[in-house]
């Protein structure tokens, strides 16, 4: 580390502590458990948008409730939007090259259902991004284990020739849904024990 | 003929901010120029400094035009958040540019 590496460390471990409550892990199992009831399943799209609706202001105010009263609260700077827009089109289209390239590889690239049944390499990939950016924020080593699970689950339930529309994608999806909660449930109990409330939350704390 | 660069960077160690040259509040700020805004609690376990010390460097940086203080809500919970202004942004700034350039005159 040079010496103009320090805010940078500063910000990494804001990061980390606001992270470190393992209820983004939660959140993201939970959007798993929808994207594993709704995949290919046209009568169940209506739960992803309930997800979405849900879950960010669930997740603040179960952040309100259990980890601002124990770590104080922060509010981290947003993001150049411009730059996380590039950042995210680059992983999408590196992600469809890579399974286009598998598919090719193996001499399948024109065939429909392969590529179906390569969804779940393509969502372990872009799942994947989302938690190495969050473990590149935090520096949250469980997070860089999600990341690698999500490809490599992905890659590996890309395989079997499960029956059904998007089977692979939805087993694929419980996998990591289960994973998730579990790894961010254990992180919450942790947090929990180890942190206890403390008695400067609230707005005369000085 | 002698360089007298290094000379020159020490001599800005007298530009210095004498309210920033100070390890408790020079931690207060760097910690507000990474964040929006953070908390006494966060501040507080962030920093390891005590309450009172805290308070009233908090209390010199926000007389100085450097931090100010805001009430708000998060989900319906009352947060006195602390954030950096215009002004403590460049201060900081400054103060790190200064200190930099004179560290690096001394060399290693």
């Amino acid at each position: 580390m040079t010496r103009r590496d320090g805010l940078e460390r500063i910000r990494r471990e804001a990061h980390h502590e606001l992270h470190r409550d393992g209820l983004t892990e939660i959140a993201a199992g939970v959007f798993l458990f929808i994207v594993a009831l709704a995949a290919g399943r046209p009568a169940f799209y209506w739960t992803y948008l309930v997800g979405l609706v849900v879950l960010g202001p669930g997740l603040r105010r179960l952040r309100t409730r259990y980890t601002y009263p124990r770590i104080g609260f922060a509010e981290l700077p947003s993001e150049d939007r411009r730059r996380l827009g590039r950042g995210m089109a680059i992983w999408v289209v590196g992600a469809f090259l890579v399974v286009a390239a598998g598919l090719a590889f193996l001499g399948a690239f024109t065939d429909h259902l392969a590529w179906r049944r390569a969804a779940p390499a393509l969502a372990g990939i872009l799942f994947g991004g989302g938690f190495l950016y969050l473990a590149q924020q935090s520096g949250l080593k469980r997070v860089y284990a999600l990341a690698m699970a999500s490809a490599v689950t992905g890659g590996l339930l890309a395989w079997p020739r499960i029956e059904g529309a998007y089977a692979n994608l939805r087993v694929w999806a419980l996998v990591m849904a289960l994973l998730c909660l579990a790894v961010g449930g254990l992180a919450f109990r942790r947090f929990l024990r180890e942190t206890p409330i403390s008695k400067e939350w609230g707005p005369d704390a000085e | 003929m002698p360089n007298d660069a290094p000379l020159d960077g020490l001599q800005r160690l007298s530009e210095l901010d004498r309210l920033l040259h100070e390890p408790a509040r020079l931690q207060i700020i760097a910690h507000l120029f990474v964040l929006e805004s953070a908390d006494f609690l966060f501040l507080l376990r962030r920093t390891g400094l005590t309450k009172g010390n805290l308070s009233s460097h908090v209390r010199k940086l926000e007389e100085a035009g450097y931090v100010e203080v805001e009430k708000k809500f998060v989900e319906r919970h009352p947060v006195t958040a602390y954030s950096l202004t215009p002004r403590g942004r460049e201060a900081f700034t400054a103060y790190r540019e200064t200190i930099l350039e004179a560290l690096d005159a001394l060399g290693e």
